[in-house]
């Protein structure tokens, strides 16, 4: 007898509890649907606005940062400019020695000026004075505005040889940069008088 | 046995979040590594000294014409 309510409860059971299980099951299935497209709606926000959101972010903040790296640099530079416009405000008087120094131009008239100069400072004779021709300026305009140009010379002078030392020596001392490449000295004999000779080549610089 | 294709459905969806945060991630990280044109050429960068050495003036003064 006892054994038959049990099969009968087996054979029964599905409709007897069969509904709830399966309303159970469809819940079951109906959240993880929901939750699956909630997910997945996530996802496609993530994808379509937070994503270019946060890159414009990232970008933005990265430019700031180095825009603000640079204003500092800039101001930095702006610091030095200021510092340097009053080193240059202070020196303005002193800025033409420069150009003595260095000239825009060949201003070769006043090299032979200061050439004669120096000859009759020293007591020697100028014999000679001869300036080559001045170099073209080079293809480069980086190079042209970079170099200073030279202006060849060469000059012979004659004299006693103290004096014609002292010639060299004055003409160390010249304002003008001076490059002097050779200076060689040799006798002459002229109706029986014995000369001493000096010879010397070099460059003047000048600028652009 | 019926199969329940919710449970892969979801599975699914996990991924695809997994993914897309990677995604994400990534494309942040690759956008702030990446280097752009500089703010400033290299002229602009380079530094400026305002220092001017004034006893070549003195001696300048000293010398002859």
């Amino acid at each position: 007898m006892n054994l038959d309510w049990k099969r009968e409860y087996s054979q029964y059971h599905r409709y007897l509890f069969g509904p709830e299980e399966m309303t159970q099951a469809v819940e079951k299935r109906r959240s993880y649907v929901w939750l699956s497209l909630t997910i997945f709606t996530v996802c496609f926000f993530l994808i379509v606005a937070i994503q270019p959101t946060l890159l414009t972010i990232a970008k933005l903040n990265s430019e700031i940062k180095k825009k603000t790296e640079a204003s500092q640099k800039l101001q930095v530079k702006i610091n030095s400019l200021v510092a340097a416009q009053s080193v240059f405000a202070k020196n303005t008087d002193n800025f033409p020695l420069l150009d003595d120094a260095l000239p825009e131009k060949s201003e070769f008239p006043r090299l032979a000026y200061f050439f004669e100069e120096m000859a009759t400072s020293s007591g020697v004779s100028l014999n000679s004075l001869m300036f080559e021709r001045i170099e073209e300026l080079t293809q480069n305009p980086m190079d042209s505005a970079l170099l200073p140009r030279r202006l060849k010379f060469s000059l012979k002078v004659s004299g006693e040889y103290p004096r014609l030392k002292d010639f060299l020596i004055n003409l160390e001392s010249s304002r003008r940069v001076l490059n002097i490449g050779t200076s060689s000295f040799s006798q002459s004999k002229k109706e029986d008088i014995v000369e001493i000779l000096l010879f010397v080549s070099g460059q003047a610089s000048f600028g652009k | 046995m019926k199969k329940n294709y919710s449970q892969d459905v979801l599975l699914l969806a996990i991924l695809s979040l997994t993914v897309t945060f990677l995604w994400v991630y990534l494309s942040i990280y690759r956008a702030l590594g990446k280097s752009e044109k500089p703010v400033l050429t290299s002229k602009q960068n380079q530094p400026l000294e305002p220092k001017l050495d004034e006893s070549i003036f003195e001696e300048l003064k000293k010398r002859k014409i």
